[in-house]
């Protein structure tokens, strides 16, 4: 049985739910040669920027917060190493869920044939004590649960889309298909996440 | 920032459900580790680009300082064992080619794979420079004993034919084929520390083979693992010998 993380416990009031947004594009792009260039302070607000919604992105995609913490680790380990590097060929926070993606598979496929398994392990355990469990926090556990059933590439697309506010075509690139794949996922995610949380929005919507 | 409002695929309700609900954040021990690795001076391409070359420099000298040692007099073999008696011209420019790239068509793949993966193809490739320049010596030493008789011992000699007919019978063979002088390299390889195997290159069961080579990688003796490699091929085409370590 899992415990879980502080950080999935851990509520704002509704007030503050709705998530930052990226900012501007070009601002990222520019802090981020700065960083290339030398400027260790550039860094910073890069990072308090995206580092929320690329843990978020990992720890959806692989339903575990430690494996999320790690990849997270991994994702700013290679951004960091690899600044030099950076040319800004694409909007920074496309380049930075790419690393994280590509993080994510190269974990995937290093546990493949092992024992271990990325994706195994459950939500959570509101099923034995739902009374434990806050509304807002069985509404995540049945959040995740049901990205779960999704087949990892659509999970992966839609948690692009939505957490990582990638368009299609940053995603396609991303996920190394064409834009109709990465669509297709997308719509095929969404209409197995409506269907299976169904009671859930319409007591949103109510 | 993308505009997601074109994409027809997202259904706001949803997203909004979301967004309620992933609302985690990392905990403050991963940003005070990447921050902390974010600001720590590293080294400038300006400084380790020259110490890296200078590595290489020292690695490729010591490498090539000791295949031509195996070279030596005797280095007529390795031409000899290069030769195709179908076509002995494309041969001998195949002898000029380095064992890395006739052994291992991957062996680009494998460097894409990352440091983690310690193969028999990186091993191979790291020896090919030194292997050409042995073969170069080699060359030059066949032309001073064309009309003269094997200087090599019988069995070396019965190894190198052994070869030139193994290539001739299929083209992977041809490409996995052992110099002589990897044979006598590896017969002059001390195996005696790794695992008490009996790592015969000649002789050895497939099964040996593997552990032996893997022994070496283990041991970090890459070369003597890449030599051991291009013989277990020759012997064995279909070896799989490449092993993620991770």
């Amino acid at each position: 049985m899992r415990e879980p993380h502080a950080a999935e416990t851990i509520l704002p009031p509704m007030t503050q739910l709705a998530p930052a947004r990226p900012p501007a594009a070009d601002d990222d792009i520019a802090l981020m040669q700065r960083y290339a260039a030398g400027d260790a302070t550039a860094f910073d607000p890069l990072y308090r920027r995206h580092n929320d919604a690329v843990f978020r992105y990992l720890l959806r995609l692989s339903a575990n917060a430690a494996t999320a913490e790690e990849l997270a680790q991994d994702v700013w380990t290679k951004l960091i190493r690899a600044r030099e590097r950076y040319r800004p060929t694409a909007q920074f926070r496309t380049y930075l869920f790419r690393i994280a993606h590509n993080a994510f598979i190269d974990r995937t496929r290093r546990m493949r044939g092992r024992e271990e398994t990325l994706l195994a392990e459950p939500a959570g355990n509101a099923a034995d004590e739902p009374e434990s469990l806050s509304e807002i926090a069985l509404l995540k556990q049945k959040f995740q649960t049901a990205l779960t059933t999704l087949p990892v590439e659509q999970r992966d697309a839609w948690l692009l889309h939505e957490e990582g506010g990638l368009s299609i075509d940053d995603i396609a690139t991303a996920t190394g298909v064409n834009r109709e794949t990465a669509k297709s996922r997308i719509r095929y995610a969404t209409r197995k996440l409506k269907d299976l949380l169904a009671a859930e929005l319409g007591h949103g919507d109510t | 920032m993308n505009d997601k409002s074109t994409d027809s695929v997202s259904d706001p309700a949803l997203a909004a459900l979301y967004r309620q609900i992933s609302t985690e954040s990392p905990p403050p021990a991963l940003d005070e580790r990447i921050l902390a690795d974010a600001s720590a001076p590293t080294a400038s391409a300006s400084n380790w680009q020259p110490l890296l070359a200078m590595a290489a420099s020292v690695v490729i000298a010591v490498l090539v300082g000791r295949e031509l040692d195996l070279a030596g007099p005797t280095a007529s073999s390795a031409v000899e064992a290069t030769y195709d008696a179908q076509a002995n011209e494309k041969v001998r420019t195949d002898a000029d080619t380095p064992d890395a790239f006739k052994v291992g068509d991957t062996a680009s793949t494998n460097a894409e794979a990352g440091p983690a993966n310690i193969n028999l193809d990186a091993a191979a490739s790291r020896a090919g420079t030194a292997q050409a320049l042995a073969e170069q010596a080699a060359e030059r030493a066949e032309r001073e004993q064309a009309d003269g008789p094997w200087h090599q011992p019988a069995s070396e000699a019965a190894v190198a034919d052994d070869a030139a007919a193994d290539r001739s019978s299929t083209p992977a063979l041809r490409r996995a084929a052992p110099s002589a002088a990897v044979v006598r390299q590896l017969r002059e390889t001390s195996f005696a520390d790794i695992d008490d195997l009996d790592c015969d290159p000649e002789t050895a069961s497939e099964t040996v083979l593997v552990r032996c080579w893997q022994a070496l990688i283990d041991a970090g003796r890459d070369g003597d693992a890449a030599a051991l490699a291009t013989v277990a091929r020759a012997r064995f085409p279909d070896l799989e010998l490449a092993e993620d370590t991770e």
